[in-house]
């Protein structure tokens, strides 16, 4: 009888073969012989290849632990990015780096080197090696000067954990730099600015935020209208970018103070604010805030009772997220609620466990299909998207869908062809290229208070909500 | 006591019983199936002659039998995917027609079914006009064991490192701005193979094969220029994993994969920069590279001397030969310029035909097929060597094949293949840069596939065409290719690259019905031609 | 979970050839049994027979008995896929190939495995499919080496030298997974089936090399391929043939055989995906639209002429084909519409909102007409005969212009006659072209379109039913000296 490993799970199946050495004696002839797993990393004669050993080891972990942990009773914890790589990834990439020491490691290894030696958690030898390659191109050359900045930083946000003082630090000198584009300096600006707000580091990204600000303020008109400022971020360009560094800068606890007082106030302030830095009219922040949230449509509800209701729930706190996404539906792993749809369905049950009072309104639509199911009615696919939100627990979910209403082309094409639903258009508000960030924190008097996913934020601005109840209307001041 | 598979299979199961690591294939060597020995093991010369045995006794003159264990890895990003067979043919000769039966099984009595049905299949033909073979004569080999030299066997690599490998190759490409690899991935063989006869012959061999893909694109936004390239050097291989992590193949590359790839980048980006010209029709002078050249002598006298196409063996299939009377023409026909020069062996190390003997236990010699411009040998086997025994007769020579028998599985009956191919290099050291350095105008063309007509007379070439002016190129001519006929191309040929610039390509070929796959290498060096036709191939009449 | 049994199949004999469904069912169980670590297991086994005879020179040059086994076996272990194959069949080799597999997903990127909650994967219908024949199945080497002789015998008696190929074949195929084994008709699986395919295909060439003739056919039922009327055609060709002039490349009418019909279509067939032309290549991509973001195809417009209609049918009885699973008839071409392009399941439920995934073209049957060859030679003042193409490639995918050669008969047609043997052209045309500008067609008849390899994955047996066309201003673009 076979005895050897004894696998009693999934994940101690995958732990065994992920750690299973099994040698193949060389000269037989086994059947599928399976050499020795082990690598020694040590003999990689490029930095190349240790960098792949290094993503490897890494991805191999996050399988592993993807088997062995689930994340969706724990908050997702802003401070991940500072955390220290797993040991076994900064020993793989410590064991390679012996072989490319500092002081006569080859230029055109830079970029790729970097990267290792922060995995390796060397960052003295990092600093030094950016050092080395600064120093090889002439200081009147500032354009390749610059262009090395960049990708140094670039380098130290990727890396984890995230090195946001060497990478300020990289920054900083390079600001100093003349001739660096203007658009790009933004940009640089940005990404250290997100890096440390979504690692919690405010005082850092507040400090970024000015200078994004600054630079924003010193653009000129052909370059708030260039290509480069649309394409800016990935959403909306410039304008979210400028967007979020205010928001930065006015800092959390300012917001919540005025939302303390009342939705207007902090509406104000926001597009006060706004208008100072952009030179634009107050009405024309980017985002829907103090914005009454349009009454949601539905031609379906779960559970089917939720209709005698109105979305949003006059006077209660409501957070309305619109998740059309069929992708989400289709791709979403067991247990990869770590991130991505399933992450943001983990921090719904997350809230509403911890906020009884709150009311939590999924906002879909119908596809004419369910994964691989025939294709469903509008009425079938409701219940299968319910079956499908089941084991995801959140309490007291009420969702909202309507039948999509779509063309198709004409036969033999037949492709399917959606049109925008009536939430969809009463959610752009009457602008015609809308910013669409699909979920919104609504307050007792259904207007618009925040928008997006990050809980920790979210979790606040809904217990100043909770304590100060109704009473942002009255006291309306625009 | 007749074994059953049933029976066989209930004691392979008690065998495998112990434990759950991968266990040694089976075979039935005795009276129960067992590990599978090694291939050198004598146990499987006494499971071979099972069947020659059965086949003398049903009626054979002559009788051979192949037994292969194959395994292929697949490594890409995509993971790594394995395929293992054993596999046993057997083939027997009765009154010139032959036989030939296989399958999946290695068991006593399954070698002896085969010899009978080998026979039987045989017998059934020979039923009509009578059919000579005259086996050309091959020292018996008592007990050769052969393993083909290689540095590093992948199949004892942590898949791991060959993963992070050729992971490192595409962020390698990545450091050039603009760039991203379509395809890579990378294939290893190992196959063991016993050969046995009637004629008391008994040989075992190892060998290992190695190829891979690395497609790399880049663009250039500026110039709105789109290019791609395939790194050259991977071509299937007599090699181990060394094709990947040697500094230094001879003949194949001279320096490290990855300097390869920034060459191969340069090399691209240069010529993207290129001015683009419509093609004007007609005949230039023309410097065709390495990759090229390999490609049409393999296309042209690579095919037309296989013996067997020659003489209508393959007319219902591929076609047949421009070299249309091999007894006439050997010795005779001028198939190109006098310096033209091409050999052929199965021996160069690195080489994906080398063996130690072929399919049908004979040792390849090196020979000559084209000798300064002048047809005076084909590709044989024992058979067809055997049609040419007037010939090397009267030519003094001796009467033997050279060992071109070929089949990639004992599951299919060996056929004449194709051996390795090397085109003599040129006396002067030129290289493909220095040809074009020494033409006032004409063109060049790199990477050219070929399409040749049923006879491998004549063909047309696509690839990428420059035009060269004052020795150098100065536009690429888009959507050109080249007209030739294959007998005119060679007796055009001008000037021939050195010894330095001679690069090896593995070729993959199929022949034969149902159709048989084999692969084998061409080194060629760069050439220069006069007079080839240019034309646009997309052009109507 | 039974261990120890193996396949029933005997080594001695030949009477079991291929592996039978329960040999099959068993194979599967056991190696899903092998399993360790839960989570999907899938199988796909396919097994072999050959039956070859091949001759040249009028004499047999090899006769052979060929058999072997396709186990292919994925393992999902945790997140990952691995993948191996084998084709031994006994208890040690299944188990450790197994094993292999396990090991081997450890390196496959993440395969992501559904949601719990999602709805059951639905039950497919196949349908009845014409795909064996017994008759091919128990022909014996004596049979194929009597028709061998007697094909060979009137080239001979003409002194003519016969090259041939005669061949039946068979094999079954099995798809499973194991959490579908309940189901076994679920999206990936293919249910037990078993196909025969008989070819048999000639050239007779002079001796002098100045001629060449050619037939061939291929079918999955061996008593319909007819094998001494090839044998006359091909022997008839070559004597016709003999001797060729050279002709002036142009644009000359041609009459296309029906194999030279098949050769030109084949170009057609590996283009026939939504994907490709909604990418913006192929030739079915119309043109960008702007507003709805997506690339307009050529479904629904015309773009053959009308008298051309393709189309498909898996209960055709002689269109042999598997019986894949959601199979339907299927039209392509619509006379001369573009009506169907191919799709997957996944394109299928999203996009277009329906079941069943399209297959791609694989064997099909194009309509024609009533006019036979004889009465296109007699209505043609200035044309050329072919008999079929080879070495075909397509140079422009928009367009599917192609190059490649004529071959094994080429005549020139003057005044209503048949007056030389021409030497071969190298061409550069079309097919849409062709088909675009057809003067007469004629009735349709399968032709020799076999499959080469056994372990093709998709239906192993193609064949097609094309008409003999007569088209105007084909492109020959240079002569070529081969025969």
């Amino acid at each position: 009888m076979r005895s050897d490993v004894k696998i009693t799970s999934i994940a101690g199946g995958a732990l065994a073969l992920l750690l299973a050495l099994a040698a193949a004696p060389a000269a037989a002839q086994t059947r599928f012989a399976w050499p020795d797993t082990a690598v020694d990393v040590s003999q990689y004669a490029t930095v190349e290849q240790c960098l792949e050993a290094v993503d490897r080891v890494r991805r191999g972990l996050a399988r592993r632990e993807a088997l062995t942990v689930l994340r969706d009773t724990m908050p997702s914890d802003p401070r991940e990015a500072l955390k220290p790589a797993p040991a076994p990834v900064t020993e793989t990439a410590e064991r390679c780096t012996t072989r490319f020491p500092v002081a006569s490691a080859k230029l055109a290894d830079f970029a790729p080197l970097l990267a290792l030696y922060l995995a390796a958690g060397r960052d003295a030898d990092a600093s030094a090696l950016v050092d080395r390659r600064v120093a090889a191109v002439s200081a009147k050359n500032t354009l390749e000067r610059t262009a090395i900045g960049d990708s140094a930083i670039h380098i130290y946000l990727d890396a984890r954990p995230v090195r946001l003082d060497a990478a300020e630090r990289v920054l900083v000198a390079r600001a100093r730099a003349d001739g660096a584009d203007r658009l790009d300096r933004m940009k640089i600006y940005a990404n250290l600015m997100i890096a440390a707000r979504d690692v919690g580091d405010t005082t850092r990204a507040r400090r970024a935020a000015g200078w994004l600000v600054a630079v924003a303020d010193s653009l000129t008109p052909a370059e708030r209208e260039s290509e480069k400022f649309e394409t800016m971020s990935g959403e909306g360009g410039g304008r979210v970018l400028v967007f979020v560094a205010m928001q930065q800068l006015m800092g959390l606890p300012v917001m919540l103070d005025s939302l303390r007082h009342s939705t207007a106030a902090l509406t104000s302030l926001e597009r006060n604010m706004w208008a100072q830095l952009m030179r634009e009219r107050p009405e024309a922040l980017p985002y829907p805030i103090g914005e009454r949230a349009p009454t949601i449509l539905a031609d379906y509800w779960i559970p089917s009772t939720a209709g005698s209701t109105s979305r949003p729930t006059p006077g209660h706190v409501n957070y309305l997220i619109m998740l059309d996404d069929v992708i989400c539906v289709r791709t979403t792993p067991l247990g990869d609620l770590s991130d991505g749809c399933g992450g943001r369905l983990a921090t719904l049950r997350r809230l509403s466990e911890r906020f009884p009072a709150l009311d939590i309104t999924v906002v879909t639509r119908t596809h004419g299909s369910f994964v691989y199911a025939p294709p469903p009615s509008p009425a079938e696919e409701v219940d299968m998207t319910r079956q499908w939100l089941e084991p995801y627990r959140i309490p007291r979910l009420t969702v909202a869908v309507t039948a999509t209403p779509f063309w198709n082309l004409p036969r033999p094409d037949g492709r399917r062809i959606d049109k925008p639903t009536q939430n969809y258009t009463n959610y752009t508000f009457g602008k015609s290229s809308p910013l669409f960030i699909n979920a919104y924190l609504i307050d007792q008097d259904g207007t618009i208070v925040a928008l997006g996913y990050d809980e920790s934020a979210l979790a606040q601005y809904i217990e100043v909500l909770l304590q100060r109840g109704t009473g942002g209307a009255e006291h309306a001041a625009k | 006591m007749t074994i059953t598979r049933r029976s066989l299979l209930k004691a392979g199961a008690l065998a495998a019983a112990a434990a759950a690591l991968p266990r040694p294939l089976l075979a039935q060597l005795g009276r129960h199936p067992e590990p599978l020995p090694p291939i050198e093991d004598p146990r499987l010369q006494a499971l071979a002659s099972r069947a020659l045995e059965a086949a003398r006794a049903a009626g054979a003159s002559y009788a051979d039998a192949r037994l292969t264990h194959t395994c292929t890895r697949n490594f890409s990003g995509a993971g790594t995917s394995d395929a293992e067979s054993m596999e046993v043919g057997v083939r027997a000769l009765v009154d010139g027609y032959w036989g030939f039966a296989s399958g999946p099984v290695w068991a006593p009595d399954e070698l002896a079914r085969l010899g009978r049905e080998a026979v039987h299949q045989a017998k059934v033909n020979a039923l009509g006009k009578p059919r000579v073979v005259e086996l050309a004569p091959a020292p018996v080999i008592a007990n050769g064991h052969w393993e083909m030299p290689v540095a590093t066997d992948p199949f004892e690599l942590s898949p791991f490192e060959v993963q992070d490998f050729l992971g490192s190759l595409s962020r390698y490409v990545r450091r050039v701005p603009d760039t991203s690899v379509t395809r890579n991935y990378a294939v290893a063989m190992v196959q063991a193979k016993a050969f046995a006869s009637t004629e008391g012959s008994f040989c075992t061999q190892r060998r290992w094969q190695m190829s891979g893909e690395l497609l790399i694109e880049l663009e250039l936004p500026k110039e709105h220029r789109k290019g791609a390239f395939a790194v050259d050097s991977l071509s299937p291989a007599g090699m181990g994993w060394e094709l990947y992590a040697a500094d230094r193949i001879p003949r194949v590359r001279e320096h490290s994969l990855r300097e390869e790839i920034t060459r191969g980048l340069e090399a691209l980006k240069e010529d993207l920069l290129l001015p683009v010209k419509p093609v004007d029709v007609g005949r230039y002078d023309a410097v065709f590279d390495a990759r090229t050249v390999a490609g049409l002598v393999d296309e042209t006298l690579g095919r037309a001397t296989e013996l067997d196409r020659a003489l209508g063996y393959e007319a219902n299939a591929g076609g047949t030969s421009y070299l249309s009377d091999p007894f006439g023409m050997v010795g005779s026909y001028q198939a190109g310029a006098p310096s033209l020069t091409l050999t052929a062996e199965r021996s160069e190390p690195g080489a994906v035909a080398t063996v130690k003997w072929d399919d049908e236990g004979v040792a390849p010699d090196a020979f000559t097929l084209v000798k300064d411009g002048v047809l005076i040998d084909f590709q044989t086997t024992r058979e067809s060597a055997g049609w040419m025994k007037n010939t090397y007769t009267k030519l003094g020579r001796p009467v033997r094949s050279h060992g071109c028998a070929g089949v990639s599985s004992a599951i299919e009956a060996p056929l004449q293949q194709a051996p390795n191919l090397t085109l003599a290099a040129g006396r002067e050291a030129h290289d493909f840069d220095a040809l074009v350095r020494g033409m006032n105008s004409g063109i060049a063309i790199k990477g050219a596939g070929i399409d040749m007509d049923f006879q491998h007379a004549s063909g047309l070439g696509t690839g990428q065409v420059f035009e060269v002016k004052n020795g150098k190129r100065v536009a690429t001519i888009a959507s050109a290719g080249f007209l030739f006929r294959a007998t005119e191309l060679w007796k055009a040929l001008q000037a021939v690259g050195g010894d330095a610039s001679l690069r090896r390509y593995g070729m993959q070929t199929a022949k034969g019905e149902p159709a048989e796959t084999c692969y084998h290498s061409v080194t060629a060096a760069p050439v220069m031609v006069k007079a080839l036709t240019v034309l646009d191939p997309l052009r109507k009449a | 979970m039974r261990r120890g049994d193996g396949p029933t199949r005997l080594v001695e004999g030949d009477s079991e050839r291929i592996l039978s469904k329960e040999e099959c069912d068993a194979i599967v169980r056991r190696i899903i049994g092998f399993a360790k670590g839960g989570a999907e297991t899938r199988v796909r086994l396919q097994s072999w027979w050959n039956g070859e005879l091949r001759w040249a020179r009028n004499r047999v040059s090899l006769a052979s008995d060929r058999r072997d086994i396709r186990v292919e076996i994925w393992r999902t272990v945790g997140v990952g896929r691995g993948r191996v194959s084998t084709n031994q069949l006994d208890d040690a080799s299944l188990e450790s190939a197994v094993r292999a597999a396990e090991r081997a997903a450890v390196l496959s990127p993440e395969v992501l495995r559904q949601p719990p909650g999602m709805p059951p994967i639905p039950r497919a219908e196949r349908p009845k499919t014409a795909i064996w024949s017994d008759a091919t199945y128990a022909a014996t080497p004596e049979t194929r080496g009597e028709v061998a002789r007697a094909l060979v015998a009137p080239a001979e008696a003409q002194g003519m030298l016969s090259a041939g190929y005669l061949e039946m074949r068979a094999g079954s195929l099995l798809q499973v997974s194991s959490e579908r084994l309940v189901d076994p008709c679920g999206p990936l699986d293919t249910p037990y089936a078993k196909w025969t395919q008989a070819q048999c295909s000639m050239t007779v060439r002079d001796a002098e090399g100045t001629g060449s003739g050619w037939a061939g056919r291929s079918g999955y039922d061996w008593t319909k391929i007819g094998a001494p009327a090839l044998a006359a055609r091909a022997l008839e060709k070559c004597e016709a043939s003999r001797h060729p002039v050279t002709l002036e490349p142009g644009r000359y009418t041609v009459i296309l055989e029906p194999q030279a019909v098949a050769d030109l279509m084949e170009l057609v067939v590996a283009s026939m995906f939504r994907t490709d032309a909604e990418f913006g290549t192929g030739p079915w991509a119309l043109v960008m639209d702007d507003v709805l973001h997506l690339w307009r195809t050529k479904l629904g417009l015309k773009v053959l002429d009308e008298r051309i209609t393709i189309s498909h049918d898996p209960a055709d009885p002689e269109l042999g084909i598997l019986p894949e699973p959601w199979m339907q008839p299927v039209t392509w071409f619509d006379k001369g519409v573009l009506t169907n392009l191919a799709y997957d399941r996944e394109y299928a439920l999203e996009k277009l909102n329906v079941n069943p995934a399209l297959r791609g073209m694989t064997g099909y049957r194009m309509s024609g007409g009533t006019t036979s060859i004889d009465e296109m030679i007699a209505t043609t003042t200035r044309g050329l005969l072919v008999t079929r193409f080879s070495n075909t490639r397509t140079l422009d995918s928009k367009s599917l212009l192609a190059t490649g050669l004529t071959r094994d008969g080429l005549w020139l047609i003057e005044h209503g006659k048949i007056t030389k043997a021409v030497k071969n052209f190298r061409f550069t045309e079309s097919p849409l072209f062709v088909l675009n500008a057809i003067e007469q067609l004629g009735v349709p008849v399968p032709v020799f379109r076999p499959v080469k390899n056994p372990y093709e994955q998709y239906q192993p047996l193609t064949p097609a039913i094309v008409p003999p066309v007569k088209a105007r201003d084909f492109s020959f673009t240079s002569t070529i000296d081969a025969i």
